[in-house]
């Protein structure tokens, strides 16, 4: 088996010398020896591919990147493999470009049949040519699009996702062009020639000059909806994902991954959202009510920090309501809540008709009739309570989101901030604690800052330094607050301009008590903010709206 | 930072978001100043050599802005023989990032950039070039030309940039192996570059013009070859924002008189070594907007910065009557072309060249061919005999700098070389 990590690598080689491609696209556990080898901030794919793939006895790799070209110079160093190549590729697909491809090719072979001790057969080479690819579905389907991803995530979303899903990432579109019929008389310096140009003609990667071919990825009458994935530290992906956004009606979700597994949480109410707003269920889900003579219908919503919970009627007027601390597990404060709305409503839990749970924790509450993502909840929420709304900000305790509405109130496109907690209420409460302050105090005292600091990391770890540094200097908690509240305003303003967000503006979540983060990001707007009685109740009153709704079909 | 440029820097952050060509006008008249100020410097020794080179290289922003339809934008790499020679003028965007950092206003550009889908783990010179181009800051220009070396954010920026602004993009392809195949491949690029620079500014490239130009780099380049060669045994006053304008001589204003006699300058500031400070090799492009990098590295009176390695990346001397394989030579023989270890190893050559005590191995942000490096290159230098430290950090952008720690490591790393003495 001969590990090969990109499509431009000449596999059907390998098959006329005996040899066999095995793709090195797997996930690691962890980086460590790849990033005592490298560095911290290098792709993901990369870093798995020197975790897992050092150890494959032959690997060709092409210069395809600047991450690739490292990892073989640290292959180079560590001299462990029986057959290390790194094949030099054009940019382009100039008669110039084939050319050098060719002799490229060409000095390959020669190399490659000398370890293997046999000769080029044609035949055997024609026929890996003219292996047949899966045809792309006459159905609907989803495509993941963008950079690689790896087969657990690709089967994960398969999972998740109510429709097929192909897998068009750069590594998962290798659609080599059969080669014309009398190539059976071709010496090899003609089967070079063509091979290098067919190789060339591929659907082009990112690295390529010319990459206007890569619209036809989008093109299929069938294809439904596109899942964008951008791997952690490959940029090339993320210049195409803006390019494209702008190019293509089709709906787009944009995910990022690491060469890790993945938690499945934050990926799942995206996938969730995502297929919901497509007007599809998402595999899971479904809400179940009970047709009782009681009309009390609930909404719950398990954050990371509190546990919200509302309970209408079923004119939709809100009956009941409760905050609670989330806690260590999401359905201890579940319970929680549910304990507070019957108390005040002095009923049994049994009593109400649905309950539909939302949140990260969704999944994990056991009473819960059906579930929803906390996308579409928050977005029916604030509907609801501001109908003109068209954008809704909503930062929470470990999560930061942006969902953009139709007139409707339906869910037109939304972002979500990454694993990263900067511009969530989790930075500011990590803040508060390196200020020692409470989070009222974080909200009052950043209004009456007199001087203008900018902090100028985003980075949590970064930042709670900087902060370090402006204490040591003698600068004033309100001035310090001022700084770390623009920041997070800068932060999510920047998420709104990505996520194509218009006014009229709401906020939503805990940190839209925040005066000073609220001012900032008006500041930065240009436009007010509105914001409800309890904005940390929109995402829980958008699911109770469901399970009434539910009840009425 | 001086105060008054942290006014001004937040007036053009301002300006940018609320009237672009206000914040242009701005930066035209700030640099126009650095061009007058530094320029007129009269000195001999190196601060003067760079003041001088940093009002040309402010200069060429200026008139580059000023007629932008007569401006070629180009990556460093770019070999700018045939626009020098044609009257055209190179703007080279990543410098422009630079001399946004130390105009305290980068910050509007970077985040413009991200709030535009542009990568926050890209490099952030690249970054900063889009912003600028993106909120209207930076002109339109004639063309698009830039190279594929060093790295992937050529690929990305400029083709981004060419369909921003609609203009034509020509990119040369530089092949990863080191061969006389690979220059004359090149070679036929850049004279396929020569027609469409003729086309596109309708001037005529004239073959004695080119030959002149490159006759003038290849002046430059003897006097920097034996400048590096010598640059141990002396001792320069030489500072963070000097090692970017040797980079600058040796690419974009190759050819140029104004590279010419900065480096001519350079090489005969030089006065005999004082064996008080440490001398320390730099691995990319120092950070010269950092004060606290610049309080130890240039005014701690402990150390001497005395060469950075893509500063140091001295070429084959050109032939003025092959422009264009000489062009293509310097591309393709590159020490960033082909396998990380020819990198190091031109870079442990000029860190011993220099007389080097230690190396800084600067991981800018978002520069992976860098970054991938960081370890072979600490194992290299420090089996040579070099102590390595690998430093985080960012060459403009503070957002990705923690300040403190990186204090705190340089300081350890002087100390240890102090420790050693």
């Amino acid at each position: 088996m001969t590990g090969y990590t990109c499509k431009y690598t000449p596999i059907e080689l390998f098959r006329a010398y005996g040899g066999e491609g095995v793709l090195l696209d797997e996930e690691a556990p962890d980086f460590q020896l790849a990033e005592s080898w490298t560095h911290t901030n290098l792709c993901s794919h990369a870093k798995a591919l020197l975790e897992l793939g050092s150890s494959a006895e032959e690997l060709v790799l092409t210069d395809c990147c600047d991450a690739i070209r490292r990892v073989h110079d640290v292959l180079d160093t560590q001299k462990k493999q029986r057959f290390l190549y790194l094949l030099d590729l054009p940019h382009e697909e100039s008669d110039c470009a084939r050319a050098r491809f060719k002799s490229a090719l060409t000095a390959f072979a020669a190399e490659y049949g000398a370890f293997r001790g046999t000769e080029f057969s044609r035949d055997a080479f024609l026929a890996a040519c003219r292996e047949q690819r899966e045809p792309l579905p006459q159905e609907p389907f989803l495509a993941v699009l963008g950079a690689r991803v790896s087969p657990p995530l690709l089967e994960l979303l398969q999972a998740q996702l109510p429709l097929p899903v192909v897998n068009l990432t750069c590594s998962g579109n290798r659609n080599l062009e059969a080669p014309p019929l009398e190539a059976e008389h071709w010496d090899f310096d003609e089967l070079m020639d063509w091979y290098a140009g067919a190789l060339l003609r591929m659907t082009p990667c990112m690295r390529m000059n010319d990459v206007t071919a890569r619209r036809a990825l989008t093109e299929h009458p069938h294809l439904k909806g596109i899942i964008y994935n951008a791997v952690k530290f490959c940029d090339y992906y993320g210049f195409d994902y803006a390019a494209l956004k702008k190019q293509t009606a089709i709906p787009i979700l944009k995910i990022e991954s690491d060469y890790t597994p993945q938690p499945a949480g934050q990926l799942s109410t995206r996938l969730e959202a995502f297929a919901e707003s497509l007007g599809l269920e998402a595999v899971k889900g479904g809400i179940t009510v009970k047709h009782s003579e009681n009309g009390l219908f609930a909404g719950i919503d398990s954050g990371s920090t509190t546990t919200n919970m509302v309970v209408l009627d079923r004119d939709k007027k809100v009956v009941a309501s409760a905050i609670v601390r989330t806690g260590a597990k999401a359905q201890n404060g579940a319970k929680a809540a549910l304990d507070a709305v019957c108390a005040q409503l002095g009923i049994a839990p049994e009593a109400l008709d649905a309950i539909i749970a939302t949140g990260y924790g969704r999944s994990n509450i056991p009473f819960a009739t059906g579930t929803m993502t906390e996308i579409t909840c928050h977005a029916k929420g604030a509907h609801f309570l501001y109908p003109q709304v068209r954008t809704v900000v909503d930062i929470g305790g470990q999560d930061s989101k942006v969902i953009c509405l139709d007139e409707n109130g339906a869910v037109k496109n939304f972002v979500m901030n990454d694993k990263c907690a900067a511009g969530t209420g989790r930075f500011l409460e990590m803040m508060a604690r390196t200020l020692e302050l409470d989070m009222e105090q974080m909200s009052r005292q950043g209004l009456t800052w007199k001087k203008d600091l900018t902090i100028s990391s985003m980075c949590t770890v970064f930042a709670e330094s900087e902060v370090i540094s402006l204490i040591a200097d003698n600068h004033t908690d309100s001035d310090i607050i001022h700084g770390l509240n623009k920041a997070i305003a800068s932060k999510t303003a920047s998420m709104v301009t990505r996520a194509g967000g218009m006014a009229p503006y709401m906020m939503t979540g805990g940190v839209a008590r925040n005066k000073g983060v609220v001012g900032q990001l008006e500041e930065r707007l240009g436009a007010g903010l509105y914001i409800a009685k309890d904005p940390d109740l929109c995402g829980a009153l958008g699911a109770a709206l469901f399970a009434v709704e539910g009840s009425e079909e | 930072m001086e105060k008054y440029i942290e006014t001004i820097g937040s007036i053009i952050e301002k300006q940018t978001v609320k009237n672009p060509a206000s914040a242009r006008r701005l930066l035209m008249a700030a640099y126009s100043w650095v061009r007058f100020n530094k320029g007129r410097d009269k000195g001999t020794d190196a601060i003067a050599a760079r003041n001088r080179m940093n009002g040309a290289v402010a200069g060429t922003i200026v008139d580059s802005f000023r007629r932008p339809e007569q401006a070629v934008m180009v990556n460093i790499f770019m070999p700018c023989e045939q626009l020098h020679a044609m009257g055209l003028q190179p703007m080279f965007p990543e410098g422009i990032s630079v001399y946004l950092a130390n105009t305290a206003c980068q910050r509007v550009f970077g985040e413009a950039a991200e709030a535009a889908d542009v990568p926050e783990t890209f490099c952030s010179y690249h970054k900063t070039m889009i912003g600028a181009a993106e909120t209207g800051v930076m002109p339109k220009p004639l063309m698009i030309a830039n190279t594929t070396l060093a790295c992937d954010a050529n690929q990305l920026s400029f083709r981004r940039l060419a369909e921003f602004y609609h203009v034509p993009q020509t990119v040369i392809d530089v092949p990863s192996l080191v061969s006389e195949e690979s220059v004359a491949y090149v070679a036929e690029q850049l004279r396929a570059l020569t027609v469409q620079l003729e086309d596109m500014s309708h001037r005529k490239l004239k073959p004695e013009a080119l030959r002149d130009t490159v006759a003038c780099s290849r002046r430059t380049l003897e006097v920097y070859q034996d400048f590096l060669a010598r640059r141990g045994e002396v001792t320069l006053s030489s500072t963070l924002t000097g090692e970017m304008c040797s980079l600058i001589a040796v690419h974009i204003m190759l050819g140029r008189p104004e590279g010419e006699k900065y480096i001519r300058d350079l090489a005969a500031a030089g006065v005999p070594r004082d064996g008080s400070k440490k001398r320390i090799f730099w691995i990319h492009v120092p950070p010269n907007w950092q004060d606290s990098m610049k309080n130890i590295l240039e005014d701690s009176g402990r150390c001497e910065l005395v060469g950075s390695d893509l500063g140091a990346d001295c070429p084959p001397l050109p032939d003025p009557e092959q422009p264009y394989e000489s062009m293509a030579r310097r591309l393709v023989y590159c020490a960033n072309n082909g396998a990380g270890q020819r990198r190091l190893e031109n870079a442990l050559l000029r860190a011993k060249q220099s007389d080097a005590d230690g190396v800084i191995f600067f991981c800018h942000w978002g520069c992976k061919q860098t970054m991938g490096l960081a370890q072979l290159g600490k194992q290299m230098f420090e089996a040579a005999g070099l102590p390595t430290l690998v430093l985080d950090g960012d060459g403009c952008d503070a957002r990705n700098v923690a300040d403190g720690q990186m204090v705190t490591r340089v300081n350890a790393f002087l100390e240890q070389l102090e420790g050693g003495r």
